[in-house]
């Protein structure tokens, strides 16, 4: 700046007032190598504080994936509960699953595959024996109506039930042998292989027929 | 070495707008430190020296804050030291004293005439490194001067200021 007025111009004899002590050899050194070594200290500090930077970074980086992936999941999550919920609008309550359960129960209970008359004769057995290999339900009435309840309730509480083959009852036949009453049983031993017993009442025996 | 090159600016400019020698340290070690870690930031639009002394002046500001907020501690019993009458060079140097007069400076003539005539920077490079125009530098350092020589050679503030009929300083009571 050009200083053209006398004030502006350096005060001398100020100047010569304010000069100060100078500082000794080992003041200065000391000053210096303080600066120094602060300025030093300063750097590691840095290092450490761009350390801290860098693993807030990953934690947050960490978090947004966490985030994220809960939130995927949620939607997932949800998506299926709504499918569950669909699943469940148009099909049978709980309710209604529950009354159908005995139902379920009673399919595994033995095939009743009908009436098949008089069991003397050859042909009606033989249609047995094939009902009971292929058993399906009879969509009749069996054709001696005068019977009391189905094959299976007749079975269940036939005295002589006990001997039939131990095994898996899989369907039930009835009709007459020698003139009384008769339910023809499809038995599943377990082993692999298969009986076919007549349970005769009045007296109740039974009788193998394969 | 910069820091090595500049100490003594440092420590004259902490010195004297401080007043206190410790403190003055203390200050100028801020300054240093200051400096040594600022050096990378350091953009080039001023010169180096001018830099410096911008940091020194805000050190010791900083640590005539410092100071001012410290308590001053009371004498044990009470009382204020009794000091012996001022013997007649005593007298010279209490005349003389530029701590003294620079203390009963407002603090932005104090720096406004240390940066001028100690560190003989411009008036400029001084609303530069105070941040102040150059109008405001120059009312400073005016009015500063005048308290200054009034305190310090009280016979000669209107006499013109060419030359070095002024004594020298005898004595400064800074050295402990």
């Amino acid at each position: 700046m050009a200083d053209d007025r006398p004030d502006d111009q350096r005060d001398e004899r100020i100047a010569t007032w304010l000069e100060p002590e100078p500082l000794d050899e080992l003041t200065r050194k000391r000053l210096v190598a303080g600066a120094m070594q602060a300025s030093s200290r300063e750097a590691p500090s840095s290092g450490g504080s761009r350390r801290a930077w860098r693993w807030i970074a990953t934690a947050a980086v960490i978090v947004v994936v966490l985030v994220g992936a809960l939130a995927v999941f949620t939607a997932q999550s949800g998506n299926e509960s709504q499918l569950s919920d669909a699943r469940k609008q148009p099909g049978p309550s709980r309710d209604q699953a529950q009354q159908a359960a005995p139902a379920l129960g009673a399919a595994r209970s033995p095939i009743d595959v009908g009436g098949f008359g008089n069991l003397d004769v050859p042909a009606n057995l033989r249609r047995l024996r094939t009902a009971l290999a292929h058993p399906r339900r009879a969509a009749v009435v069996p054709s001696n109506g005068g019977e009391a309840g189905s094959p299976s309730n007749e079975l269940s509480t036939a005295a002589c039930r006990d001997q039939l083959p131990a095994g898996t009852i899989i369907a039930v036949g009835s009709g007459t042998l020698d003139g009384r009453r008769a339910l023809v049983v499809l038995t599943d031993r377990g082993d692999g292989s298969r009986s076919i017993d007549a349970v005769v009442a009045d007296p109740c025996e039974v009788r193998p027929l394969a | 070495m910069l820091l090595d090159r500049n100490v003594d600016r440092i420590h004259a400019v902490c010195r004297r707008v401080v007043g206190h020698p410790e403190d003055a340290l203390d200050a100028t070690q801020e300054a240093m430190i200051a400096i040594a870690r600022g050096i990378d930031r350091f953009d080039g639009r001023a010169a180096f020296s001018t830099w410096c002394y911008r940091v020194a002046t805000n050190a010791a500001l900083d640590e005539l804050r410092r100071r001012r907020r410290r308590p001053v501690p009371a004498h044990p019993d009470g009382h204020e030291p009794v000091t012996p009458g001022p013997g007649v060079e005593d007298r010279v140097g209490a005349r003389l004293d530029v701590d003294a007069a620079l203390r009963a400076l407002p603090d932005d003539f104090r720096v406004a005439v240390v940066l001028r005539d100690l560190c003989d920077l411009d008036y400029a490079e001084i609303a530069e490194v105070l941040d102040v125009p150059p109008g405001t530098v120059r009312s400073r350092i005016s009015r500063g001067r005048a308290l200054l020589v009034e305190r310090l050679d009280p016979e000669g503030a209107g006499r013109p200021r060419t030359g070095n009929r002024l004594p020298s300083p005898v004595r400064q009571n800074d050295d402990g």
